[in-house]
């Protein structure tokens, strides 16, 4: 199993009251899977994804990445894990405005040491998602369309394991929303793990297994 | 397209560079500080040696001059302005027979309008180069004869060369040395014996009438050296009460350099006081704009984090910005401020009226190596407690908050 998710809760305390976000969720993914996850909002789908890519401590539970323990990693082990096996789309404009689009998409290779050809692989990716000719704007000058192909592309750059994405095609035009996904299902059929959370059912069909998160509760159709 | 790597250096300057007017006025902010603390610093290093050379090689305890031209006397000493005082000659014996008094000087001070070497009035002085002990002490070369009628001898900052002629009032003076650098009025001020300097004052009356000459018998001070064992004040006060009378006035030369040391601390404080006020506004307005910035930038720190950037390379991030902008600003500071010290330099002594002596290479270097981490300590100082609360906050409250 590549990720693999064992008895995982999140709780929260507000006005003196705990109550759990994510609770005792269950989850296992192979490699290829084309995993969504769909619920409404507040269902707790975001803060899994967050546990998932490494930004958020459980309260209790575990996930694994090809075995290793995600919150069981010092700071610089568990970024240079985000850096090179996972590849996160967050949800929004969540590209630096301060560099171009193609130093947005090299920017990952360059947070750790590796070697290679940076710009050419962020070539490589600009013309793999389709937006080649916006290479040296800044994301201010880009749709919403354009702006997610960036982050996809982003993700991309250190060729990780599993790509997350969350709610990759909210605020998108449903033709827009289209293209977005089979860009997805494109990546995925390259061989590229997905797992991504939306609120959309027409997204659904794209993926290859489909769980449903509602009051915290994890459950696969 | 552009394939530089993306080093910190490299993210932080293309960072700064969309902010441009945010990061000039950050610039401008340490500019003025380095400006300030570098300029200062040289300015009153400056005067500062330019008492201390005063005070070790002016020579005499007291200065006789006419009654009423105490302040003119220190105008010609410190700044070479050009004097024009006299009494009777008679005077340097009647000093010198003062009790105390070792040695006497004469001095005779003319005027000129202007000179082929210099475009600005000078200071001739006429000396008795048997009895001087003021002005031979500064003498870059030796005579190997004393100074004979014609010859001069120049101030460091006169453009000329021993064996070169000037012409004053239409008669050619052959330069015979140059004095060093004193700092003082000297600097601009040309030296001959006192009968060179009558003739002079006789070729100067076809342009304007001269008391010397009309009346050869004049001089304009008398420089007294005291004995060893004997009080200065008390030869002053005798020298006053004897000659009073005639016209005599004295000068201590010690309380003349305590007066000028006095103004020299507080401007010394001044420039200070300022620097400080000036660091301080600049550390504080730092740590607002950097905390109030990047509380605004919490979601481009959460991207850095979610792609895998750690705690530190945040940190260095952030401290990188803020180091560039200490440089550049510290550079551009104390860039403006040589450029307005150094070439000016007369000018501000001039301006200020005291002594102004530029400190040695060595000092310089010193005093901007000192200002350059000073002024650099801004940024990092102001920028640390936010890069540290950056780099330690989680990475989901950072993009929630950020959001």
């Amino acid at each position: 199993m590549l990720l693999e998710i064992e008895g995982l809760t999140k709780e929260y305390t507000r006005g003196g009251k705990t109550f759990p976000a994510v609770e005792r969720a269950e989850l296992s993914v192979g490699r290829g899977d084309f995993v969504s996850i769909i619920g409404r909002s507040g269902s707790g789908k975001s803060t899994l994804l967050n546990m998932i890519a490494g930004f958020l401590p459980p309260t209790s539970g575990s996930i694994k990445l090809e075995g290793a323990d995600l919150y069981a990693l010092k700071d610089k082990e568990i970024s240079a894990l985000r850096n090179a096996r996972l590849g996160y789309i967050p949800q929004g404009a969540g590209a630096l405005s301060n560099l171009t689009v193609f130093d947005n998409i090299r920017l990952p290779y360059f947070l750790s040491r590796r070697q290679g050809d940076a710009s050419g692989r962020a070539s490589f990716l600009l013309d793999e998602v389709g937006i080649s000719p916006l290479a040296g704007m800044l994301p201010s000058q880009l749709s919403g369309g354009e702006l997610r192909r960036v982050l996809i592309a982003r993700a991309l750059m250190n060729e990780p394991d599993i790509l997350i994405a969350d709610e990759p095609t909210s605020d998108l035009d449903i033709e827009t929303t289209g293209e977005i996904m089979e860009l997805l299902a494109r990546i995925n059929k390259n061989g590229t793990t997905v797992l991504l959370v939306t609120h959309e059912l027409d997204t659904l069909k794209f993926g290859n297994r489909v769980l449903t998160m509602a009051a915290g509760r994890l459950t696969e159709e | 397209m552009d394939a530089k790597p993306l080093t910190t250096v490299n993210i932080s300057f293309q960072t700064l560079r969309r902010k441009p007017f945010r990061t000039t006025g950050l610039i401008v902010l340490v500019a003025l500080l380095a400006f300030t603390l570098f300029g200062g610093t040289v300015l009153s290093k400056s005067l500062e040696d330019g008492m201390n050379s005063l005070s070790k090689r002016l020579g005499a305890d007291i200065l006789a001059v006419p009654y009423g031209y105490e302040a003119d006397i220190q105008s010609a000493m410190l700044r070479g302005e050009p004097s024009t005082f006299y009494f009777d000659a008679g005077v340097t014996e009647k000093v010198a027979g003062v009790e105390g008094v070792e040695d006497v000087s004469p001095q005779l001070y003319i005027a000129t309008l202007s000179a082929g070497c210099c475009s600005y009035p000078l200071q001739l002085i006429g000396f008795d180069p048997e009895t001087d002990f003021v002005i031979q002490p500064w003498m870059l070369n030796a005579l190997d004869h004393p100074l004979a009628d014609g010859e001069i001898v120049i101030g460091s900052s006169i453009s000329a060369k021993v064996g070169q002629k000037l012409i004053f009032f239409n008669q050619t003076f052959s330069v015979t040395a140059q004095l060093d650098k004193t700092g003082m009025g000297f600097d601009t001020s040309v030296f001959m014996n006192l009968a060179t300097a009558k003739q002079v004052a006789r070729e100067s009356e076809r342009l304007k009438a001269h008391p010397v000459a009309e009346n050869a018998d004049l001089i304009s001070s008398v420089m007294v050296k005291i004995k060893n064992g004997y009080d200065v004040k008390d030869v002053a006060n005798s020298i006053l009460q004897a000659y009073a009378k005639d016209g005599v006035h004295v000068v201590v030369a010690k309380n003349m350099i305590s007066d000028i040391s006095g103004n020299l601390r507080g401007l010394t404080t001044y420039i200070f006081i300022l620097a400080g006020v000036l660091w301080a506004l600049a550390v504080g307005v730092l740590i607002i704009v950097f905390s109030v910035a990047l509380n605004g930038r919490k979601r481009e720190f959460s991207i850095f984090r979610v792609l895998g950037a750690t705690k530190s390379k945040l940190v260095r991030l952030i401290l990188c910005e803020s180091c560039l902008i200490s440089i550049i600003g510290t550079v551009a500071g104390m860039l403006a401020a040589a450029l307005v010290i150094f070439p000016f330099s007369t000018y501000i002594s001039a301006l200020l009226g005291l002594p102004y002596l530029q400190p040695s290479y060595g000092t310089l270097s010193a005093v901007a190596g000192l200002s350059l981490l000073i002024s650099f300590a801004v940024g990092p100082l102001a920028s640390i407690y936010a890069a540290v609360k950056i780099g330690r906050s989680e990475i989901y409250s950072t993009i929630k908050e950020g959001e």
